[in-house]
């Protein structure tokens, strides 16, 4: 064993010296940062698309269909990963379920704690979500939080009862975390479709003659809202498969 | 140079963990490492031009490049659903193999 740890050292030094060479370059070369760009977003960012926080302006605003493309990236790997955890599979060997290992976990601490910070971080989840257009935060990030107070919920139930009542009744069982996260990424689809932009923009000048004022960064608002619910949907589904809540 | 070559350090740590780690688990970390690594590094070229968070209406000042900061959103995204799909995979060959060995499974695979 001994040899093969060698071996093992060996190689990671080797690989150590290989890359530290190739990386290194690219790492620190100190170029000047092109200003064209910044400039240019601090003329006509807010304008163009009504959000005062340049980041959700440009992955919202100016390139929401590439948006659209990074959530289906995320919609494919939480459907290989809750494909691959609730697949039925012989467990062989030393592998038993991990949610028996998880038990001691919960204790009463626990349990009180996280149940009642969860409402909280919920709160918070939807704050962050809600004005990524105009403070630091979005869809992503809220969406994030979100998700972590649906696990507070999770792991806030007495005695460990994941999904003790029927999970497609409740509201954070897994069965209506998934519907959320399906009618969100329709919602997502929607929104970034070229031709939405458009026909929401001709709608908000009838409305602004008619003397209804909508403002610009709707669209926006929209979009992270449907980004943040798909994301703390999706990332709780999977929490909660893992926790193991399909186990009931 | 001091925080580029703290940078280097950090990717070097993820790739090392990766290369010579043989416990699945441990390597995912190290992926996430990498990614951070190259995260920090492109927030870090966009700030060499400002000091200010890129938004408008706030104190007065030069702010940072909001390219890059969009651009690592979207690599972050990714990050995690390549940390997630790895520790899955993980979890499903611990529940059939009983092990997270990297040289074990591929021992125990071979033989199937």
């Amino acid at each position: 064993m001994t040899g093969r740890r060698t071996m093992n050292a060996l190689g990671g030094a080797i690989a150590a010296v290989l890359s530290l060479a190739a990386v290194a370059p690219i790492v620190l070369a100190d170029a000047p940062w092109p200003r064209a760009a910044r400039d240019l977003l601090a003329t006509a960012g807010l304008e163009d698309t009504g959000a005062s926080n340049l980041v959700s302006a440009i992955y919202l605003g100016y390139r929401a269909f590439d948006t659209l493309g990074e959530t289906i990236v995320l919609l494919a790997a939480l459907a290989g990963s809750v494909s691959l955890i609730v697949a039925e599979g012989s467990s062989r060997g030393a592998g038993k379920n991990l949610a028996d290992k998880a038990k001691p976990l919960h204790t009463e601490i626990v349990n009180v704690i996280a149940g009642k910070l969860a409402p909280i971080v919920l709160l918070f989840g939807a704050y962050v979500m809600l004005y990524g257009h105009s403070s630091p935060g979005g869809g992503f990030q809220g969406g994030v939080v979100l998700a972590s107070g649906i696990i507070f919920i999770a792991i806030g139930r007495r005695s460990g009862g994941l999904g003790r009542i029927d999970p497609s009744l409740t509201a954070f069982g897994h069965a209506s975390l998934a519907r959320i996260e399906a009618a969100a990424f329709s919602g997502i689809l929607l929104l970034s479709f070229p031709g939405v932009g458009r026909a929401v923009e001709a709608f908000r000048v009838a409305a602004w003659n008619r003397g209804l004022g909508i403002p610009a960064v709707s669209t926006i608002i929209a979009l992270n809202v449907a980004i943040g619910l798909k994301v703390g949907a999706g990332v709780a589904l999977m929490c909660v498969l893992m926790l193991g809540g399909n186990d009931e | 140079m001091i925080a580029r070559s703290l940078i280097l350090c950090l990717f070097i740590t993820g790739l090392v963990g990766l290369t010579t780690r043989r416990n699945l688990v441990k390597k995912a970390y190290a992926l996430s490492i990498m990614n951070s690594a190259v995260v920090l590094l492109f927030v870090l070229e966009g700030s060499g031009i400002g000091d200010k968070a890129p938004l408008l209406g706030g104190s007065p000042g030069v702010f940072v490049d909001p390219v890059p900061q969009a651009l690592m959103l979207t690599a972050i995204v990714v990050g995690v659903c390549v940390s997630a799909l790895a520790l899955t995979i993980a979890y499903r060959l611990h529940r059939i193999y009983g092990t997270l060995d990297a040289d074990e499974l591929k021992r125990l695979v071979g033989h199937e």
